[in-house]
């Protein structure tokens, strides 16, 4: 049997979405040029609306609303749809080369189910039981989790949320959706006794060693990775023209 | 302080698809910086211009044959606009700031609008510019219809004002007339020439968008790439009946997919393209997208740019619409064949026989 390869667990969360966004990219860029490891991170960002990479703020997000509460709006580098940020969000985001993984992540569908196994798994370490669709975690009916991914060459970034216990109001203001109670559900409202943010990090840890044979170890952020970001940030996450030109 | 310069081109050819053409050329050229914001003040032969999918249900094909009425698309227009040798035709390209709302754009149609109005106004006859800027009105009926085209950030206000244009073709012609149809001629019960219109037209423009007019000539970049503009698009089937045509007329088109900001591995890929094609220049146009930045205004989507967007192939080498390379450097020598055969395959086509479609 293989040796089980080592990730680096990354815990880090900046105030700023726009930084915690061009992370993401950075840990990508340098992963492919071999400066970073595989990764797993966890982040949270604090009340922001993050668009899809194709989407058009104007259509999806009530933006008189969101200056009226002070929630500002980014882009992030991967597709899919808008979803709304706050600290009752919990993100998580796997870095790595195609070649750490043995399964065939050539079928983007097929990989989603690998990827959102290992959510599924620690959920059901919390007395969860989900499922997935696509590239969305439900439970019974309704969601949970949607996650997204952006390739570069032959790595790929794997970004879910996990509702947690997210203000669902400020949501449904701010992205124009009605009955959301109904289509969406935190995870604090499915469980019977309150379970810390560590402990479900704890068994998102555990569902991923399972499903994707790897060992986790806590790590920081390079300084080469502290560079590319604040270059992604000053040339695009931070930028307007990035955010709105279109 | 100085004003703010236009060139005043009264230029026309009596072949509608020639203007067509001229007029995409002239919009290219100022997006290049080549040319002046421009004021061109231009008249057709009786012709049908559209750029609707479904032109023929408000078209009658038949009395066009009858009349001699030649069809053609051209880029903006939404509705069919009918011309005649009695119609002043007008179009305003510049160059735009971005606009901070649809009603800040809305503003700029209407103000460009007011150049025209305010010129009829000056023969006496009251008419009012819709809230839109798509038509001017007398009580009521329509006598000048126009629309805007975006390519990047240059603006293509186009509209058509009936002068004395010949009002029994136009209802044989069209269908259904939206509105009533009036023209300066009948308003004013006295026969209007074009060019007292043109005249008046310049003095008004000047006052109403302060600004200053030269009268210059079509250049010579202009006039040529309006030649390639006609013979590979305005004058084919492709275009004037399915509406397609190449992004780049006459030339093949490489696309050069790449990370925002490009990754080192994307500089090098735009840097082999670049140097394989540097004996090409006159046959080849290269486009280099950046993931996320979106495609500007007026710009064509190709079927290869949206697989590589939609399924993540960066960087990626599109030709000719077709996804040849992705998530890797091609070899030299495999890239430089690649483009030779799609060289090859591109024959001009087949020009319009006939002056009719449809």
């Amino acid at each position: 049997m293989k040796d089980q390869r080592h990730w680096r667990l990354l815990d880090y969360s900046s105030k700023n979405p726009a930084m915690n966004l061009a992370i993401e990219e950075a840990i990508l860029r340098c992963r492919l040029e071999g400066k970073s490891s595989d990764t797993l991170r966890f982040w949270r960002n604090p009340p922001s609306i993050v668009i899809g990479c194709f989407q058009n703020p104007w259509k999806e997000v009530n933006l008189a609303i969101c200056k009226e509460l002070g929630i500002s709006v980014f882009r992030r580098a991967s597709g899919g749809g808008t979803v709304y940020h706050d600290y009752g969000n919990l993100n998580y985001s796997l870095i790595f080369h195609k070649s750490s993984l043995e399964a065939n992540l050539d079928d983007i569908e097929k990989s989603y189910d690998i990827f959102c196994g290992g959510v599924i798994e620690g959920l059901k370490m919390l007395g969860v039981n989900a499922y997935n669709r696509g590239n969305s975690i439900m439970i019974g009916e309704r969601k949970i989790s949607g996650s997204a991914q952006h390739r570069l060459y032959d790595v790929i970034l794997h970004h879910g949320t996990l509702m947690v216990n997210v203000d669902l109001h400020a949501l449904e203001h701010t992205l124009n959706i009605s009955n959301v109670e109904k289509h969406l559900v935190n995870l604090m409202t499915t469980l019977s006794e309150n379970v810390s943010l560590g402990k479900i990090k704890k068994a998102i840890i555990k569902g991923f060693e399972k499903t994707l044979y790897v060992k986790f170890e806590k790590g920081l952020l390079t300084p080469e990775e502290w560079r590319v970001t604040r270059m992604l940030h000053d040339m695009k996450y931070g930028t307007s023209e990035y955010i709105f030109n279109r | 302080m100085a004003k703010t310069k236009w060139r005043l081109l009264d230029y026309s050819v009596p072949n509608p698809k020639m203007n067509l053409a001229i007029e995409e050329a002239i919009l290219k050229s100022r997006n290049e910086e080549n040319s002046p914001d421009t004021l061109r003040l231009w008249q057709n032969s009786i012709s049908i211009l559209f750029s609707d999918r479904h032109y023929d249900t408000k078209v009658d094909l038949e009395a066009c044959r009858k009349h001699g009425v030649e069809i053609a698309r051209r880029l903006s227009l939404r509705k069919v606009l009918y011309n005649d040798s009695g119609s002043l035709n007008f179009s305003d390209i510049i160059k735009v700031e971005k606009f901070k709302s649809s009603q800040d754009m809305i503003n700029t149609f209407t103000r460009l609008y007011e150049g025209v109005a305010e010129g009829i106004r000056g023969l006496g006859v009251k008419v009012k510019v819709d809230p839109y800027g798509e038509h001017l009105t007398v009580e009521d009926k329509k006598i000048s219809e126009a629309a805007p085209y975006f390519f990047h950030e240059i603006l293509l206000f186009s509209g058509t004002l009936f002068v004395n244009t010949d009002l029994t073709i136009l209802r044989n012609v069209l269908k259904a007339e939206e509105m009533l149809t009036t023209t300066l001629n009948l308003e004013l019960n006295r026969s209007v020439d074009v060019n007292e219109v043109k005249g008046l037209l310049k003095r008004t423009f000047e006052k109403e968008l302060d600004i200053e007019f030269k009268i210059q000539g079509l250049t010579e970049y202009e006039q040529k790439t309006a030649d390639t503009l006609y013979k590979w698009k305005y004058s084919t089937d492709e275009w004037n009946i399915k509406g397609k045509a190449s992004p780049t007329p006459g030339k093949t088109l490489i696309e050069v997919f790449v990370a925002h900001p490009p990754t080192s591995m994307c500089n090098q890929l735009i840097e082999l393209v670049k140097d394989v094609t540097a004996d090409l220049q006159e046959k080849v146009e290269i486009k280099i997208w950046r993931r996320g930045l979106g495609i500007p205004p007026g710009e064509t989507i190709t079927p290869g740019l949206k697989k590589a967007a939609k399924e993540s192939v960066i960087p990626a080498i599109i030709v000719n619409g077709k996804l040849k390379f992705g998530k890797g450097i091609p070899l030299r020598h495999e890239l430089r064949a690649t483009i030779l055969q799609e060289l090859e395959t591109l024959m001009p086509p087949v020009p319009l026989g006939t002056t009719f479609i449809g």
